[in-house]
Order: structure tokens, then C-alpha cells, then sequence
């Protein structure tokens, strides 16, 4: 069998007319699994019992002549800041390096309730906090199509899983870029939908108000399929917002004709790749070229939005990883005191970046540096939210590059954490003011991915993976499996 | 521009209770100024008349009838804490004597 150009609509019909079962799918992908994580260390945990056991579940419902549900019988791997009850939830820190969730993420639960298969848990920075994947505890993935450049982060390890060919799809979470940015670098597609769309129950927290948890897969419309399936409110997240859950069929309906595309200035920085800066201009003028009016427009405050962010989201995350405590789960090292107890368990939990955001967020919170930092930045967050909102007076869309630059060798930013935040200069916008935004390939400069990014008003996700669905058709690139050397 | 000392790291560690080697306090404090001085660069925008977002969603609250929605968990939660008494978790004395 060969999945190396599967989708989730070719693998459903393929399970549907019976030509492989799903305990066959899923032993390939796990063969997969197996052959390249020496390699590429996208994964920290393996469920291949568990799997197998969900896989025949559906065999014996297709046997028994049932209708499949679209995603039934499908090899998912999800990012491991999401709880999976009875599984290990490490959030790529050492802090839980022993830690079983004690129950199922609510976006995890509605993917297996529809039948998906967890194959896996991937692996992340620790906590989520980085654009590399480096930061986690138990070593850096390798990007899929060069081993010896990062994969991006920090859903570095379901970026990878989907680009080669180890899962079908997989969960990330983006709180300044964390899935778009290694579905650029990898080569897959990856949504971050509006703040509120899915429920963030069961999600190790890194900012509440910035994370949302989001698809990547390899094409448009399986992320549209599976984003269906996880939008929703849900009573245990009373930030998730009860909306119409986006159609996949809906965004197939959305046509470029007459589509205005603005292309913000701003995101066009000095600085910008120039090979990336081609590719996004081409793919602009391919939707040009198909009706669509592109219009340039200005987000006057984008050059604040990192530094609005690296003051939100530490202050965030601070406060978040105060309950690591040693106290209630986790590491916990004994010592004279309770207030050593605290201090020598989180020394020894903590890798070095969520010791510099708990830091660099205690400060932005401390007395005496509130209004200066933490005040001043929600202010500031005002006027990017208001940028967007002008901006999308005038257009439908906004397109724009992904990462200002190509995946870079393993290394490179891991002494120098400004340079490696600047990596995520072009997609905490979207985090800031809550909107939706999509990464999707738009062709490679030498053999590296290029990503291009969608961004669309609140609760525009039919409308951002429809463009993207007409770009994708537009540009045709092939689906392809990278050649790992196994 | 805010100038972050090695006085200011030792203050900051102890609110996080997160504590350093003399080296990592020197890194924390050169990694943390550049940063701020980065980040400081809010300064230059006028916000006198803006009003702060605390939340980008619409939503203000999300009410519901108050029941009781029964779990199966409680003892996964029990099992994963490091030491406790029965079903009660331990800690050392909170209120010194």
C-alpha cells in the first residue's frame, strides 16, 4: 500500500470500499512511526496497542456494513500539551516527565468520538514556549525534508509527524505562531482558528488569552474536516464561544472572483527572505489571476505586536506555571521547607526558557512595572485588534508570509532567545487580536518549505480555508513524502 | 532605558520561587535586558485615550444553571500527587510555630 499521497477523503473512501482495513492503515503509518523517529523524534509517545485496539473497533463496523464517519479508522497524533487520559502528558517538560492525564482534552475527545485513531503524542517545546522545537526536554525534532534544520515550533513534532507521513493529521496549539509557523517550515497546512472556536479543556496552559488549539494536516481540506470537528462550545472552557461550526462544504463554495486580498505592507518587512518573498508574491498573483482584487493596505501598529507579546504572554505564562508546584503532580524534590519544596522542585522541573518567561512575566507583573509593561501592552493590543478591524472594512483576506524567514539549522537562535522570539514576528498578530489564520505551502526555496498566510476578520474560517482551497487547486503542488534515508 | 541589575534578578526569583547558580543570574540578567529594552519600545506609542483588551472575544459571561456534573477522575487526580494521607494531599507546615 502506498499512503504517500493520502488524504483524509481518499483514506475514508479507500477504508468505506473496503480496499484496506483500518487496522492495516494503521499498522502502516505505525511501520512509518517506527522507520523514521530514529531520525526525526516527532514523537515522544507511541499508543501502538491502543491504536491497533481502536483500528479493529472500526474494522468490525465496517464489516458489519456500517457507514463510516469521515474521520473513522484515520491515524491522528496529537501534540503533548494535550491531556490524553491514561497516556503519559509531558508538555515537553521534564516537570511531567511521569505525569498520566488524569482525563481527555475536550478537542482530543470529539476527534476519537468521531473515530480517529491516536497513534501518538508529539513532542514540543517545553510548555509550547519556543519557534523551534528545541526547547523541549527530550531532544529537538528534525524538520522532515532537511535533518539538519528545525522543524519550527512549537508543535514542532506534529509538524513533522504530518510532513513525513507518520500520521494523517495532528493537533497543535498556537499561541504566537505555534502551529502556523512549522506547518510553514514543514511543508503542511496548519490553522489557528479564532480565540473561543475550540474548547481549551485538557490543555496545559501557556497564555489563556492568546492559545488556541488548531489542525495541521497536509492538505486545506482536511484541516477544514478536521477543525469541523473539534469547533464547539463546551461548558468545561467558558472562553469558548457558542458560533456556527465552520463547513467544510461552505469554504468549497467560496469563489476569488471579485475577492479582495489585502496585502499588508508591514508583513513585507526589511529583512524578509528573499526566496519566501517570491513564492508569497507568485501565489498573489495566482489568486490574481483568478479574479481576485489585490489591494495594499496598512496594520499601522504591527511593528509593536511582538513586543506586545512578549510582555502578555510571559505575564500569562507566569502566572499559569505558578500551580507547578511540587505540590499537587509533577516533580516534586523534598527539602526543609514549604517554601523550599517550591523553589528546588520548580529548579529542577523547569528548563531554561520557562524559567526566562516566568521571569521576564513576574517583572512585567511586579510592583512598580504593571502599567509600564503589562497595562501598556493590552493598551497597545487595543490598537492592533483596530488595525484589523480597518483593515477588514476593506478587504476580505489578508495574505502575507508565514515566517519572515527559511527553517534554520539546529542551533542557530538557541544562545540568542530575541532572535529566536523575531521568528515569530509575522504571526502573534493574529494571537494578539484573536482572529483566525491559516499557513498553507506555497512552494519551496532550494528544498525548503514555504509557507503563506491567510488571515481573515473573527470567525472567518470558512472563508480563509476557502481561498486556501482555490490557492492550493491554483498552485498544484504535488503531495509527496520526504526521503528520510531508511 | 530600564536597566535590569543582578539585585532585580535575585528579587524576581524569589516571587517566582525559582532559584539560580551565580553564572545563570548573570545570563538571566544580560539575556533579560535585552529583551526588556526590546520590549520597551511600547513607550513611543500613545495610549493616554485606549482603553486596555483584556479579552479579544465579544463574549462577556458564559452562565450556566448550577449542577452538579458527576466525574469519574477524582482518583486519577489523587494518584498523581506526589505524597499524600489517604485522600488528602500533605504538605509541609504552612504557618510556622
Amino acid at each position: 500500500m502506498d499512503f504517500s499521497h493520502a488524504t483524509i477523503r481518499t483514506l475514508h473512501d479507500g477504508l468505506q470500499k473496503k480496499e484496506f482495513s483500518s487496522a492495516e492503515l494503521t499498522q502502516e503509518y505505525l511501520a512509518r512511526v517506527h522507520a523514521v523517529e530514529p531520525v526525526i523524534h516527532a514523537f515522544l509517545q507511541v499508543a501502538e496497542e491502543s491504536a491497533l485496539a481502536r483500528a479493529r473497533d472500526v474494522d468490525a463496523k465496517i464489516s458489519h456494513g456500517e457507514k463510516l464517519g469521515i474521520l473513522e479508522g484515520q491515524p491522528m497524533a496529537v501534540k503533548d500539551v494535550l491531556m490524553t487520559k491514561g497516556l503519559p502528558t509531558t508538555a515537553g517538560s521534564k516537570f511531567l516527565q511521569n505525569y498520566i492525564a488524569p482525563y481527555t482534552a475536550t478537542a482530543v475527545k470529539k476527534l476519537q468520538d468521531a473515530g480517529a485513531v491516536l497513534i501518538g503524542k508529539t513532542n514540543c517545546d517545553e510548555f509550547a514556549m519556543g519557534a523551534s522545537g528545541e526547547n523541549s526536554a527530550y531532544g529537538p525534532t528534525k524538520n522532515p525534508w532537511d535533518i539538519t534544520r528545525v522543524p519550527g515550533g512549537s508543535s514542532s513534532g506534529s509538524a513533522a509527524a504530518v510532513a513525513a507521513g507518520e500520521a494523517v493529521f495532528a493537533l497543535g496549539t498556537d499561541t504566537g505562531g505555534s502551529i502556523r509557523q512549522p506547518a510553514g517550515f514543514c511543508g503542511v497546512v496548519g490553522l489557528k482558528p479564532t480565540y473561543g472556536r475550540v474548547s481549551r479543556y485538557g490543555l496545559v496552559a501557556l497564555a489563556s488569552s492568546l492559545d488556541q488549539i488548531g489542525p495541521l494536516a497536509r492538505t486545506v481540506d482536511d484541516a477544514a474536516i478536521v477543525l469541523q470537528t473539534i469547533s464547539g462550545s463546551d461548558r468545561n472552557d467558558a472562553s469558548s464561544v457558542s458560533q456556527p461550526i465552520p463547513d467544510p462544504e461552505a469554504s468549497r463554495a467560496v469563489s476569488l472572483k471579485g475577492l479582495k486580498v489585502g496585502i499588508p505592507q508591514e508583513y513585507f518587512i526589511e529583512g524578509l527572505d528573499e526566496g519566501t518573498e517570491k513564492l508569497v508574491r507568485a501565489a498573489l498573483a495566482k489568486l490574481e489571476e483568478a479574479g481576485a482584487e489585490l489591494i495594499d493596505v496598512h496594520l499601522p501598529h504591527t511593528e509593536y505586536a511582538l513586543a506586545v507579546y512578549y510582555i502578555l504572554q510571559p505575564a500569562e505564562a507566569s502566572t499559569n506555571l505558578a500551580r507547578f508546584d511540587g505540590i499537587r503532580y509533577g516533580t516534586r524534590i523534598d527539602a526543609a521547607d514549604l517554601e523550599s519544596v517550591y523553589r528546588e522542585s520548580r529548579h529542577a522541573g523547569f528548563g531554561s526558557e520557562p524559567k526566562r518567561r516566568i521571569m521576564l512575566g513576574t517583572y512585567a507583573l511586579s510592583a512598580g512595572y504593571y502599567d509600564a509593561f503589562y497595562r501598556k501592552a493590552q493598551k497597545v493590543r487595543t490598537l492592533i485588534k483596530q488595525d484589523f478591524t480597518e483593515a477588514f472594512k476593506k478587504v476580505d483576506v489578508l495574505a502575507s508570509p508565514t515566517s519572515p524567514g527559511l527553517p534554520f539549522p539546529l542551533g542557530e537562535k538557541t544562545q540568542d532567545p530575541l532572535a529566536m522570539y523575531l521568528a515569530d514576528v509575522l504571526t502573534v498578530a493574529a494571537n494578539i487580536a484573536g482572529i483566525p489564520a491559516l499557513s498553507m505551502p506555497c512552494g519551496r526555496a532550494g528544498s525548503l518549505p514555504v509557507g503563506f498566510q491567510l488571515m481573515g476578520p473573527q470567525w472567518s474560517e470558512e472563508r480563509i480555508l476557502g481561498v486556501g482551497l482555490q490557492l492550493e487547486q491554483l498552485l498544484a503542488l504535488p503531495l509527496h513524502l520526504p526521503d528520510i534515508g531508511t | 532605558m530600564t536597566k535590569i541589575s543582578l539585585a532585580d534578578v535575585e528579587k524576581i526569583a524569589a516571587l517566582c520561587r525559582l532559584s539560580f547558580t551565580d553564572a545563570e543570574k548573570e545570563l538571566m540578567t544580560e539575556q533579560l535586558s535585552s529583551i526588556v529594552a526590546y520590549v520597551e519600545k511600547l513607550a513611543e506609542v500613545p495610549t493616554e485615550e485606549v482603553e486596555p483588551t483584556h479579552h479579544v472575544s465579544d463574549q462577556t459571561d458564559a452562565l450556566r444553571d448550577d449542577f452538579i456534573i458527576p466525574d469519574d477522575h477524582t482518583d486519577a487526580l489523587l494518584g498523581s500527587i506526589p505524597e499524600r494521607d489517604g485522600r488528602a494531599v500533605k504538605v509541609k507546615t504552612v504557618f510556622g510555630v
